[in-house]
């Protein structure tokens, strides 16, 4: 039996979308071979039956929970030594983890201790079973995106990855046999950090995840980010950044796609005075229709779009909001 | 590989606090004060001077390679460092006693204190013996009384190497060297003139009335003034020199960059020939340029004579910077005329290196009285 | 206080080419910096060390040509620096990596150590955390800003997507740095003019105490099967149009 376990990260809020997004992916992958079940591990305070629900349909099989007061805000230390406990009673050949701020926090340290690879932000899985045994092959940017290797760990396990988030799409395959199992919480030894403060940002919610259309603004338009602005206002699409744009201060990170953005895959993708560096195309080449907008011929947008216009993208936006305006 | 690294400290510097606001302080006519501000902090302010002192006990080439460098990104800068350097700083490192070094040297090189000259006057220009700045003996102090023009950062300096006469029946023995403060009680700035270039330096008429200046702040000896000022000024056009070379330099690294991108009859004009026999011609000058100002700069650092060497330099690299900066704005076309391109400010900036610190004709004085009667 | 940070000497990536004939990436020429992450990690060092005294040494794994690097940190006022350098550390993968350089900091004083959040050439963010981990002190990745030092803890802030932690972290302890926390200070001239002064601390295999088996590549848990450059497709061939059609079309496209 090969066994894989997914973790599962969650916050106040919920559940994080990646958990989810590797369930499927890993499940589509697996589903036809013999004998490989999915696990999931969760690690929080509690979990809402909404939530439950959702881990239900992308189809793990065991949902294993740690839930304690004591677990509500992520700690390095709490989560660490609880997820450590747990692998250390149940054996699994690899061990999947969101590509997050708090995924690739434990992920380390965790790889460390069980002395045994770990693959990071992958963007694909490959999974293989053989005599040599199960095998998951990660490929993940390096160089900012400029290339791309495949990483083995053929000798320790389980073999660990930390994933990018927004790459795998959910779906619903929901396993004939879904489980749910409380696991006692370590919560004895106190952390070495402790939590002070915590105040939310005052960040505008902006969800470029969510929304169906995108318009992107590249540095040769970034004196007109608030006429996109008010386009976006007017016909329920969600205004996107480039690096550039975002690094001038126009707008804040996050509007940001690329690399250190956000990855998304909206129905429609409008990049206007995007040159189209290998950073900005590796958070939204999977777009399913792309149209770029630049006065370059030259410029390797043109590469990923399905509609390629040359003309001078700030012109573009004074005619889109003019006709908006008719 | 401390002198590279030294060159690469001055080159981030550069693309740091001075390139980015190039042309603005042009274009408003500001004087960088932060900037200076920052020189200090990175040590640039006192790099000819022993670390006795809180120098950096470097070169005369390693100073002119930072002018240069600043140049190549800011005429303005350049001469600010240059100035204060050279004809600030120079004087009472090379004539001072060592009440006056320990006391003011420290605080030009940390660059604490900014450093000025105030030789030049309305009547007494490329005849700097005409002073008509008096300097009466009081016994404990001296009273000075008169008026200076076209002064390099004055009204942002902090003390000034003032030229008086002590003894007008003694002629050109009769001058005097003073370190004035500029808090002195009786001594002003007057307003900055408005200049065709160089807009960001402050160049002011400094006004003195029966300014009261201590006996210790006598430089040299008495009616040693004149030596002190001609021998501060040989230094001092090394530093023009190597803001000459950086402006040409600078302005040359512009148009190659434009040179290769512009496209006219499908072509990039890179690949006209007329094109590249300029550029040929105008990096042989450079070059050449170049090993004028470090044989003068090494001529100084050797301790041997360099009058001749320094003056060759600065007559050499002023030409052409006026020549390169002025072929420069061709090859650029109507964009070498458009302020916001930043390459006509080089070509407005060049002209008066050909006129402080001693014009080119001074210099060819002094190369023809150095050949003819040696 | 005495603080170590770790550094890398990386190529630029924002030069970085692709060959667009042989679809391999272009290496030679490209200038090597000090990793945007790490070089936070030691401006936030010197401002600690101007705060409450001590020591900031830095400590990188990587060829001979990255004692330059450290001569450059020595300009900018880092006190002293160990390059761990050894054909036997080639190949190195983050566990590998992290198992060397704990094995050298074991040999040092510390009260903090500082890592940059992520390298711009591996882009893993693992050397951190896994060093952290084998010396089995606490951590906070992805700091946002140092507060203080107080009562031998240090008090950060930690931005998550959409909240700020304050936190108190037991020293000593590992925290990882990011680039947008600060603008990290200039080489002083009058420091690199005299940089002979110093010297570099070179050590390998023979100067730490560690199992060769693992270090390099065979000590290494993860290897790289292949890396490839993505393949440069063409969706479409791009026609000129006038802006006014350009925009109606575009409307039309997204309602």
């Amino acid at each position: 039996m090969n066994k894989i376990l997914i973790f599962l990260e969650g916050n106040a809020r919920g559940l994080h979308p990646v958990g989810l997004e590797l369930i499927s992916e890993v499940i589509t992958q697996t589903k036809d071979m013999n004998d490989v079940t999915v696990d999931a591990l969760y690690v929080g305070s509690h979990l809402s039956d909404d939530d439950l629900l959702k881990v239900k349909d992308a189809g793990a099989t065991k949902f294993y929970q740690i839930l304690d007061d004591s677990l509500k805000y992520y700690d390095t230390f709490l989560y660490s030594s609880n997820i450590m406990s747990f692998l250390n009673q149940h054996e699994y050949d690899v061990f999947l983890i969101g590509s997050t701020l708090m995924g690739r926090d434990f992920a380390p340290r965790i790889s460390a201790r069980l002395h045994t690879g770990l693959t990071a932000d992958a963007t694909i899985l490959q999974f293989s079973q053989s005599e040599q045994g199960f095998l998951l092959e990660a490929t993940r940017p390096a160089l900012g995106g400029n290339i791309f290797a495949t990483i083995l760990c053929t000798n320790y396990k389980p073999q660990m990855a930390t994933v990018r988030p927004g790459v795998f799409a959910i779906k619903s395959q929901p396993s004939s046999s879904f489980e749910v199992i409380s696991v006692k919480p370590n919560v004895k030894e106190k952390s070495p950090v402790e939590i002070l403060s915590i105040t939310p940002n005052e960040v505008e919610k902006i969800e470029l995840d969510k929304a169906p259309f995108v318009i992107a603004a590249g540095r040769g338009v970034q004196t007109k980010f608030d006429d996109l602005l008010k386009i976006a206002e007017n016909c329920h699409v969600e205004i996107a950044a480039s690096r550039a744009v975002v690094d001038a201060r126009v707008t804040s990170k996050s509007r940001l796609v690329g690399q250190t953005g956000q990855t998304i895959r909206p129905k429609g993708y409008v990049a206007l005075g995007i040159s189209g560096a290998v950073q900005h195309l590796a958070g939204m080449d999977q777009s399913e229709l792309i149209i770029a907008v630049n006065n370059d011929p030259q410029a390797p947008i043109f590469n990923v779009a399905h509609i390629s216009y040359i003309c001078d993208a700030n012109k573009v936006i004074d005619e889109l909001l003019a006709l908006q305006n008719a | 590989m401390s002198y590279s690294l030294y060159i690469d400290a001055v080159n981030d510097f550069t693309n740091r606090f001075v390139k980015p606001i190039a042309h603005q302080i042009d274009e408003e006519e500001t004087f960088p004060a932060d900037t200076v501000k920052q020189m200090g902090l990175h040590g640039l302010m006192g790099i000819p001077f022993s670390q006795t002192y809180g120098g950096m006990g470097s070169t005369t080439k390693a100073y002119v390679d930072a002018v240069r460098i600043l140049s190549q990104s800011c005429a303005t800068t350049g001469v600010i460092l240059s100035a204060h350097t050279s004809l600030g700083t120079h004087p009472i490192d090379a004539f001072g006693t060592e009440e006056q070094k320990k006391k003011y040297l420290p605080k030009l090189c940390s660059g604490e204190y900014l450093g000025a000259f105030g030789l030049t006057e309305a009547g007494a220009g490329t005849d700097a013996s005409m002073q008509t700045t008096k300097a009466v003996d009081h016994g404990d102090h001296y009273v000075l009384t008169g008026n200076k023009i076209f002064i390099t950062n004055a009204g942002y300096a902090d003390i000034y190497i003032i030229f008086a006469m002590t003894d007008a029946s003694k002629g050109i023995k009769g001058i005097s060297a003073f370190i004035v403060e500029k808090d002195f009680e009786g001594f002003t700035v007057g307003p900055k003139e408005k200049k065709l270039g160089i807009r960001g330096s402050s160049t002011c008429e400094l006004i003195l009335r029966d300014v009261k200046v201590p006996k210790e702040n006598l430089l040299g000896d008495v009616g040693m003034g004149f030596k002190i000022a001609m021998q501060t000024l040989d230094g001092g056009r090394i530093g023009i020199a190597a803001q000459a070379l950086g402006i040409a330099e600078g302005a040359f690294e512009r148009a190659l960059i434009y040179i290769k991108k512009r496209k006219q009859f499908n072509k990039r004009i890179a690949d006209f020939q007329n094109t590249q026999f300029a550029i040929a011609e105008m990096k042989t000058k450079l070059e050449a340029g170049k090993l004028l100002l470090y044989q003068a700069a090494s001529d100084k650092d050797q301790g041997v004579s360099y009058s001749m060497s320094a003056a060759m330099a600065k007559l050499y690299n002023s030409r052409i910077a006026v020549e390169v900066t002025d072929q420069c704005i061709q090859l650029l076309g109507g964009y070498g005329y458009i302020r916001d391109y930043e390459i006509e400010r080089y070509y407005r900036d060049a002209k008066i290196t050909e006129i402080y610190e001693g014009t080119s004709e001074v210099q060819k004085m002094v190369i023809a009285g150095k050949v003819i009667n040696a | 206080m005495n603080i170590l940070v770790l550094v890398k000497q990386v190529p630029d990536i924002s030069i970085i080419k692709i060959d667009p004939v042989t679809n391999t990436l272009i290496r030679s020429g490209v200038p090597s910096i000090i990793n945007p992450d790490d070089l936070a990690g030691v401006e936030e060092a010197l401002v600690l060390k101007e705060r409450y005294g001590g020591k900031v040494t830095v400590i990188t794994m990587g060829p001979l040509q990255a004692e330059n690097m450290i001569y450059s940190l020595y300009a900018r006022g880092v006190d002293e620096g160990y390059l761990l350098t050894d054909r036997k550390f080639a190949g190195s993968d983050t566990w590998a990596t992290s198992n060397i350089l704990s094995s050298m900091i074991k040999t040092l004083p510390y009260d903090l150590i500082i890592a940059g959040y992520q390298a711009i050439d591996g882009d893993t963010a693992q050397v951190g955390p896994q060093v952290a981990e084998f010396l089995n002190i606490p951590q906070v990745t992805h700091v946002s800003k140092i507060i203080e030092q107080k009562n031998y803890k240090l008090i950060v802030e930690k931005k998550y997507e959409e909240e700020t932690h304050h936190l108190s972290v037991n020293m000593p302890c590992l925290i990882t740095t990011v680039k947008s926390m600060n603008t990290p200070r200039l080489m002083k001239a009058d420091l690199a003019m005299h940089i002979e002064n110093k010297t570099v601390h070179i050590i390998g295999v023979d100067g730490i105490i560690v199992d060769q088996k693992e270090i390099g590549l065979q000590g290494s848990p993860t290897k790289v099967k292949k890396t490839y450059t993505k393949e440069v497709i063409k969706r479409s061939s791009p026609i000129e149009i006038e802006p006014k059609e350009a925009a109606m079309r575009i409307l039309s496209l997204i309602k």
